[in-house]
């Protein structure tokens, strides 16, 4: 994983902004016989920017866009509520927990926009 | 298929995944081949592999390609990572069955050829090619997967 942004890969994109890595810490389960386990915990900033890397030598794969952020200063709720009554602050939300899921009745809503109305 | 246009628009994500770290890497760094989404190897930073013998893979590094810095991507590229990630006992987070035998050689064969020489047969030594990421010399020497900065790398890959 990549702990800073800078120009390290040759990728489709280019990591300009933020990080977002886990970290581990090694938990000893049995000591005879030896057995552990890793507790890992995510270190994110706001913002994870990736700019399209004009260079890449599969046109075919990408960049089709020319900037990804994640956003991670946003919890899934007002996520969820952000994608669907928002524009341009939210596109995409992943992970929806199926309880969470169901598609609204009301017209003017896109059909891909499937989170339940604020409560 | 088509190709791509120009990139264009920006979109913001919001995504809770405990993956999401290797969706950045996966998407910003290459490896010498990546998997299809139905599966097969391919290459990426490399134009083709060839096996010698059972033990000997040469490979034909990717021509013409730069880090977003300017440096360009050859043998010494791939060679430099390879060396890196495999001083790690477990350099994969998914697991140790991306582990290349630690006990494999990667030789410059010339600017954009390398040979490893593995000490057993590995017929997915290929496949698990895809786990090893070719970086630029700034990231090994300012940024390096955890040894630049902490001196190890096991548990913060």
């Amino acid at each position: 994983m990549i702990d800073a942004p800078g120009p390290w890969g040759t990728g489709p994109f280019v990591l300009t902004e933020g990080h977002s890595i886990i970290d581990t810490e090694q938990a000893v389960t049995s000591r005879d016989p030896f057995a552990c386990i890793w507790l890992p915990t995510e270190d994110r900033t706001p913002r994870v920017r990736l700019l399209a890397n004009p260079g890449y030598w599969d046109r075919r794969r990408g960049p089709r866009l020319a900037e990804v952020v994640f956003r991670n200063d946003l919890s899934s709720r007002d996520a969820l509520d952000a994608v669907c009554t928002t524009e341009g602050e939210v596109d995409i939300v992943t992970a929806v927990p199926p309880a969470r899921r169901s598609v609204s009745s009301a017209p003017s809503t896109p059909t891909w926009c499937r989170s339940r109305p604020p409560t | 298929m088509t190709h791509a246009t120009h990139p264009r628009g920006t979109i913001h994500v919001v995504d809770p995944s405990p993956l999401n770290w290797l969706y950045v890497t996966y998407n910003t760094v290459e490896e010498l081949v990546r998997v299809t989404p139905g599966g097969k190897v391919r290459p990426a930073a490399m134009r083709w592999y060839r096996w010698k013998d059972e033990r000997t893979l040469d490979v034909r590094v990717r021509e013409g390609e730069r880090f977003p810095d300017g440096e360009p991507l050859t043998a010494a590229t791939v060679q430099r990572s390879f060396d890196e990630q495999t001083r790690w006992t477990a350099p994969h987070p998914p697991g140790t069955h991306f582990n290349i035998d630690p006990r494999t050689r990667c030789e410059v064969r010339g600017r954009n050829r390398v040979r490893f020489h593995l000490p057993r047969a590995d017929g997915l030594a290929v496949g698990k090619l895809r786990a090893t990421h070719i970086m630029s010399t700034r990231f090994w020497e300012e940024v390096g997967f955890g040894y630049a900065r902490s001196g190890r790398g096991e548990g913060h890959w």
